[in-house]
């Protein structure tokens, strides 16, 4: 059930729960006020009379707030719903719309990069080599933004995977970077997550870190864990490295909103893998994945 | 050439992807789920679908149900929706390959050619001491022995072979051998399998009876 039915359901519960409660409480106390005693006649009845009236008013007064407070509750989980489901609805026409969007804009500059490289206009393969590249940041920053919109709510379908496909697609991506794969080891991930892991650290190591290579390699653990280890030749990271991807902060002139690493350490966590960054052997940034190896 | 059957309601996108695939390959595109179902009938001539899976009129996902209740035909989705949900629906409907919008054109045009290769059945095919030969419609033996197969048998054979190591239905057969409209009976696809374990002789055991669902063909991993 989901979670928003389930809190409609909770809120009536509760309604009918305290509103017979309250009734059979008002009932009982208006039988016991009319019930005969064993005292003088006059001031009995008179007694009875004003105990019921008392009974009466305050006993309504009470079901009254219980009844409209309960609706209320109802009405407003209701109109959350609804909120909920027009948000949702929303996001899926939004992205669907952008996607479809990026996807045009992206295929005819390919297209036109084709046609263009065997033209001697180097001017003219420059621009078109840096709008492909925007277009690729504007994608993935477009799929972080939505990945961290319904973060809790993502779910996985992880399946077996090998590397080797998942860089060979990075490597069309970042054309103007050296992706080297060593090791083609198979893990048990959910392509999407992944492959926005692997974006974001590429991505990371080019425009921030400036890096011209980056080196991936892959191998299996004692564990049947998988590591895969990214090094690039970068300019590393001016953050302490036990921090990154641990918050969003406000970006600065020199560093970024860190949104994409914040999403790489949630992504891991959901895959049940960790992350670890540690400073390059000569210059730049390593980073550590390790994740569940594949079914054998 | 091969043959793409390309759904796509995006004009734009559907029109640049028309005009680029159709540099190496013959594309049908339709724009829209009706349409594409008028054409179903033009499927058989594909080697291979590419289908949205948020059409105007309909979803992609009943688009490869339809596909594959009248053909074998392999299929991938090229999608905007890459929800968990969305990739395990197309995956459990028998999609070789899920790719995700916004997409690379390399990366399509080699995802395209990889599910195109792994599809495309040789015109000869060595099985244990026999060569089958589908344009010639023959079976060869050990020695000079010959055997010539009717064309709808050999059909059969090469949708087994094609196909492995999935388990093939009956009407799957009957419908890309014989057409929909046809009247045939599942016992005339078992007597069509009783005559291809015929001609395969000792290697008759490849086709193999999975109860209640069809055939399927072993090939050497699998046995």
């Amino acid at each position: 059930m989901k979670a928003s039915k389930a809190r409609t359901l909770l809120s009536a519960i509760w309604l009918i729960f305290t509103f017979s409660l309250v009734s059979w409480w008002f009932v009982l106390n208006l039988r016991s006020a009319q019930a005969p005693e064993q005292v003088p006649e006059d001031s009995a009845a008179a007694e009875s009379t004003q105990r019921g009236r008392m009974y009466f008013w305050e006993g309504s007064t009470l079901l009254l707030t219980v009844l409209l407070g309960g609706g209320l509750l109802i009405g407003m989980s209701r109109r959350e719903d609804q909120r909920n489901e027009s948000l949702r609805f929303f996001f899926a026409n939004f992205s669907h719309d952008i996607k479809t969007s990026i996807s045009r804009l992206r295929l005819q500059a390919e297209i036109l990069a084709e046609e263009l490289s065997n033209s001697k206009d180097g001017a003219e393969n420059k621009v078109l080599k840096r709008l492909l590249a925007d277009v690729s940041r504007l994608d993935l920053q477009l799929e972080n933004s939505l990945l961290l919109s319904h973060e809790s709510e993502f779910k996985l379908l992880l399946q077996d995977l090998e590397i080797q496909p998942l860089i060979h697609s990075l490597q069309i991506e970042f054309h103007d970077l050296t992706i080297v794969l060593s090791g083609n080891a198979r893990i048990k991930a959910d392509s999407r997550a992944i492959k926005s892991i692997l974006r974001n650290l590429i991505e990371n190591a080019r425009h921030h870190g400036q890096a011209t290579t980056v080196k991936i390699t892959s191998a299996t653990l004692s564990d049947s864990k998988i590591l895969i280890r990214i090094e690039d030749n970068g300019s590393g990271s001016s953050l302490a490295l036990d921090t990154l991807g641990k918050e969003i902060t406000p970006q600065t002139a020199s560093t970024s909103n860190g949104i994409g690493l914040f999403l790489c350490r949630q992504l891991m966590q959901k895959m049940k893998g960790t992350i670890r960054f540690m400073p390059g052997t000569e210059r730049g940034l390593i980073c550590e994945l390790t994740l569940p190896g594949a079914s054998v | 050439m091969k043959k793409i059957f390309l759904v796509e309601d995006d004009l734009s996108l559907g029109q640049s992807l028309f005009d680029r695939l159709g540099q190496d390959f013959q594309v049908q595109w339709e724009k829209s789920f009706t349409s594409a179902i008028k054409q179903l009938s033009e499927i058989k001539k594909c080697d291979l679908a590419i289908l949205d899976v948020g059409l105007p009129d309909g979803n992609g996902f009943e688009l490869a149900k339809k596909i594959r209740e009248v053909s074998a035909l392999p299929f991938l989705f090229l999608t905007a929706q890459a929800d968990a949900e969305s990739r395990l629906t197309g995956y459990q409907l028998g999609a070789e390959e899920f790719i995700p919008k916004p997409f690379h054109l390399k990366e399509l045009l080699l995802r395209l050619n990889h599910v195109l290769q792994a599809h495309s059945t040789v015109n000869t095919l060595q099985v244990g001491d026999l060569q089958i030969n589908f344009e010639e419609l023959v079976i060869k033996g050990p020695g000079a022995e010959v055997q010539l197969i009717p064309d709808s048998e050999m059909r059969v054979l090469k949708i087994l072979i094609r196909q492995a190591p999935q388990v093939v239905d009956r009407d799957l057969i009957m419908n890309e051998v014989w057409g929909a409209e046809s009247e045939l009976s599942h016992r005339s696809i078992d007597n069509i399998i009783v005559k291809l374990r015929t001609y395969l002789k000792t290697e008759s055991h490849r086709i193999k009876t999975v109860r209640g669902r069809g055939y399927q063909w072993l090939a050497e991993r699998n046995l």
